[in-house]
């Protein structure tokens, strides 16, 4: 009778967490924006029911894109949870016209007290784009620095601005920097689940083997460039599975 | 994940002996700080001199710490930071608010005469 009460509420926990890996999953943007100018692909693969990536995309106009990326510390039903804070509250003052580093330092303040009453952390990378002079400004709250590969050039370079990781200090600020684009340069932005992905031997995926997956597969639209990158992963990881979830965003200048 | 415990002149030393502190393990650490300092520790050395790999996880229990820490009048340090917690700690720039001493020695020392 115990065992049985046990195993039904086995059965209860799973089917809820099922349900809320089916919420979260349905939050995350299941296409990015069409815009002249400019292709988007993004990318989900969870590690766990729930996690605490996130991504997102705020089309201002015909002209300027937002593309954020985040990630909760933890990758339980906590992190989640706090993810879908994080989500409201971009959304809610997504409508403001404002700066990257405005829409972190704000957005920092909102979570202060949840993130403290929860022991959690949160990195965000918040971009904006305006298509029409091919400029892109951005601010980073402690996440990992986006890879920017230049078209006609060897190697890549990482877009990293000056800001502390979310939820640590009241009232901190953020550094905004802007680059110009070019046709055919590719900004991959993505979560620490990627980097630390661990090979046979323990080491790490690390940057530098992001950036030849990036350079291998330059030449390839932006869902084929996620495809090529996923597959150098599934191959460096030698089969086992990856421990964290991973999320990918490529954004291809035209 | 073992962690060793010692009290030296009034300073509470927490030894992480693990190479890895991440999302199976940082649960445990945010827990042992909390009692840490509950149970009236003021001053904290973390020596993260075997980890090898910490990650975002792993960062959230220190910044737990951190906020314990100051939530009871009190400060948390860390020491022996090997190359990749260390990239970490920059790249979040969580550089800017803790202390990072080389070694427990010199952690340990940095609260003499306070």
């Amino acid at each position: 009778m115990e065992q049985e009460r046990l195993l039904l509420t086995y059965e209860d926990l799973n089917r809820e967490m099922e349900t809320a890996r089916r919420i979260q999953r349905s939050l995350l943007p299941q296409a990015p924006p069409h815009l002249l100018g400019v292709r988007i692909s993004c990318r989900s693969v969870p590690a766990h029911f729930v996690g605490g990536d996130y991504y997102d995309f705020f089309r201002r106009d015909e002209n300027t894109i937002d593309v954020v990326i985040a990630d909760v510390s933890g990758h339980d039903l906590g992190a989640a949870l706090i993810m879908v804070a994080t989500r409201g509250m971009l959304r809610a003052n997504a409508y403001r016209s404002g700066t990257a580093r405005d829409a972190l330092a704000v957005l920092n303040e909102l979570l202060f007290d949840d993130l403290t009453s929860t022991e959690l952390i949160l990195s965000m990378f918040y971009a904006k784009y305006s298509i029409d002079n091919r400029l892109l400004s951005y601010a980073n709250g402690g996440h990992e620095p986006p890879l920017l590969y230049r078209c006609g050039k060897e190697g890549c370079m990482f877009l990293d601005s000056d800001g502390m990781v979310l939820g640590v200090m009241q009232g901190a600020s953020f550094e905004e920097k802007t680059i110009g684009l070019r046709e055919g340069d590719l900004v991959l932005f993505y979560t620490d689940g990627i980097t630390e992905v661990n090979g046979p031997t323990g080491e790490l995926f690390g940057r530098d083997r992001l950036c030849r997956s990036v350079y291998r597969h330059r030449g390839a639209p932006p869902e084929g460039i996620i495809d090529g990158i996923l597959s150098d992963l599934a191959e460096f990881a030698g089969g086992a599975s990856f421990a964290d979830d991973i999320s990918l965003v490529v954004m291809k200048v035209d | 994940m073992k962690i060793e415990v010692t009290e030296t002149h009034g300073v509470t030393l927490l030894m992480l002996a693990n190479d890895r502190l991440d999302a199976h393990n940082s649960d445990l650490v945010k827990g042992r700080l909390r009692d840490v300092f509950e149970s009236g520790a003021k001053d904290v050395v973390v020596d993260l001199s075997e980890v090898r790999f910490i990650d975002s996880s792993g960062l959230g229990a220190m910044v737990s710490g951190f906020k314990n820490a100051v939530s009871h009048h009190g400060r948390l340090v860390l020491s022996g930071l090997q190359t990749q917690p260390r990239s970490m700690f920059d790249l979040t720039r969580l550089t800017r608010v803790f202390d990072i001493y080389e070694n427990a020695e010199a952690a340990l020392g940095s609260f003499a005469g306070q």
